[in-house]
């Protein structure tokens, strides 16, 4: 299937010629604008600042793509750093300690980063749980942390159930997820938060496919991430700036 | 060489937003002038590529001093296409400039307040900040100078923001450039 990209992703999506590798355009953002769900009003308490820290290196290098071509496109740096600072909110929100506040943000912030492409791509979960095993080191020491072996293995188990829904789950994957069942259900609900920035209104998040008692509650915001930082990629910054200036638009750090 | 005396402040999001709402009711509103920059930081000079991508045009500066060395920027400054950005970039970097290139989406929107240039702007590196600017002619006079300086010490009192230091300013870009080259060493060490 053709990469190149000429119509919009709202229309291809209708036209269900989404092709592999997905960029948005002005017309999709104008789209997503068009569509603003009627929000309640809700507002997250501000981030510890142990957690702005975190999220303050939570762009990952291109470099550790499996796929370089997807570090602008709908599951890129873009949709990593929005996961990781969703991620961030609910672990304070759930007032995780450190170590797993910091376990989760990293989970959230290479979940993808194995993907080949933009489809559904399974599999793309358990490749970046055996990257990130391999590669625990360099990952916690990009976040300034050493990692200790719990740490990588929660982690990694909350990448690889990421992509697998709950009713799918089978008894492996149900006593893995018994593990650190709070990181991954925090890791699978802030990449379902991010869903604003897909090009169908059915793809957009909805709390029955999470187990996250404030995942309405941070709607507004997850919205008003995808609504700014995709403007601002739109408008020429990198997709980390975008993002960066989104979550500071939002006062979170 | 036309000279440019400018000044800087940094803030938070709710001073950024008061000081925009200050700006549109009592200044004048000259726009939005998004801008790529890339930086080449030259022992005591800076060397600027910019791409204007709010207006579709783009530049290369050369300053003779580098921020936190005094407000008066000795300037030299010619328009470029748009679309040479790249081999502008490449070319310095051929150059021998490379190791000393970053590079800083700022979205920027300008203003004009009682004779002062304010550009009010967020980048990575700076976070929320603004840029208080005269511009002066070739060879202004120290006489000049000052007058420009204390033109933008009462704008910026009027506005009620509080200008950065010479020492503060060197302080940050300092720790900036430390923490670039040390990202740069660390991602050097990471590939090999």
């Amino acid at each position: 299937m053709s990469t190149t990209q000429t119509d919009s992703l709202v229309e291809l999506a209708a036209r269900k010629e989404l092709p592999n590798h997905q960029f948005t355009d002005s017309a999709t953002v104008e789209w997503i604008k068009a569509n603003r769900p009627d929000f309640t009003p809700g507002w997250p308490q501000p981030l510890r600042d142990t957690t702005k820290a975190l999220i303050e290196q939570a762009a990952i290098p291109t470099r550790w793509l499996a796929e370089p071509r997807l570090a602008d496109s709908i599951h890129g740096h873009r949709h990593g750093l929005r996961t990781a600072v969703l991620a961030a909110l609910l672990a304070d929100l759930h007032r995780l300690d450190e170590s797993d506040t910091a376990t989760t943000v990293i989970a959230a912030a290479v979940h993808d980063c194995q993907r080949q492409h933009d489809k559904d791509d399974p599999g793309h979960g358990s490749r970046a749980a055996v990257w990130l095993g391999a590669n625990a080191d360099l990952v916690w020491t990009h976040f300034h942390l050493r990692p200790t072996p719990t740490d990588v293995i929660k982690a990694a188990t909350a990448v690889r159930l990421h992509e697998v829904p709950y009713e799918k789950f089978t008894a492996d994957d149900r006593a893995d997820h018994a593990r650190s069942a709070q990181i991954c259900d925090i890791v699978k609900a802030a990449d379902a938060l991010d869903r604003y920035r897909l090009p169908k209104l059915s793809w957009w998040p909805n709390s029955r496919y999470v187990r996250e008692p404030a995942f309405d509650q941070l709607l507004p915001l997850a919205y008003d991430l995808v609504v700014t930082s995709e403007e601002a990629f739109l408008s020429g910054a990198s997709s980390t700036a975008a993002v960066r200036f989104a979550v500071a638009e939002k006062g979170l750090v | 060489m036309a000279v440019e005396i400018e000044m800087r402040t940094r803030f938070d999001k709710s001073a950024h937003d008061a000081l925009v709402e200050r700006l549109v009711r009592d200044g004048e509103d000259l726009g939005q002038d998004n801008k790529l920059i890339h930086f080449f930081v030259l022992p005591d000079q800076l060397l600027k590529v910019t791409d204007n991508q709010s207006t579709g045009t783009a530049k290369i500066t050369l300053k003779d001093s580098k921020i936190g060395q005094g407000a008066a920027f000795g300037e030299t400054e010619f328009p470029i296409a748009q679309e040479d950005v790249p081999a502008a970039v490449r070319l310095f970097g051929a150059l021998g400039f490379e190791g000393a290139r970053h590079e800083a989406f700022n979205f920027r929107r300008n203003f004009r307040f009682q004779g002062v240039e304010i550009a009010v702007k967020w980048s990575e590196a700076w976070g929320y900040h603004a840029e208080f600017e005269v511009l002066l002619p070739d060879g202004a006079s120290d006489a000049a100078k000052a007058e420009a300086t204390a033109t933008i010490t009462d704008a910026a009192a009027e506005l009620g923001v509080a200008l950065m230091s010479e020492e503060e300013l060197a302080a940050f870009t300092a720790a900036f450039e430390a923490e670039e080259a040390a990202r740069k060493a660390a991602q050097s060490a990471e590939i090999r």
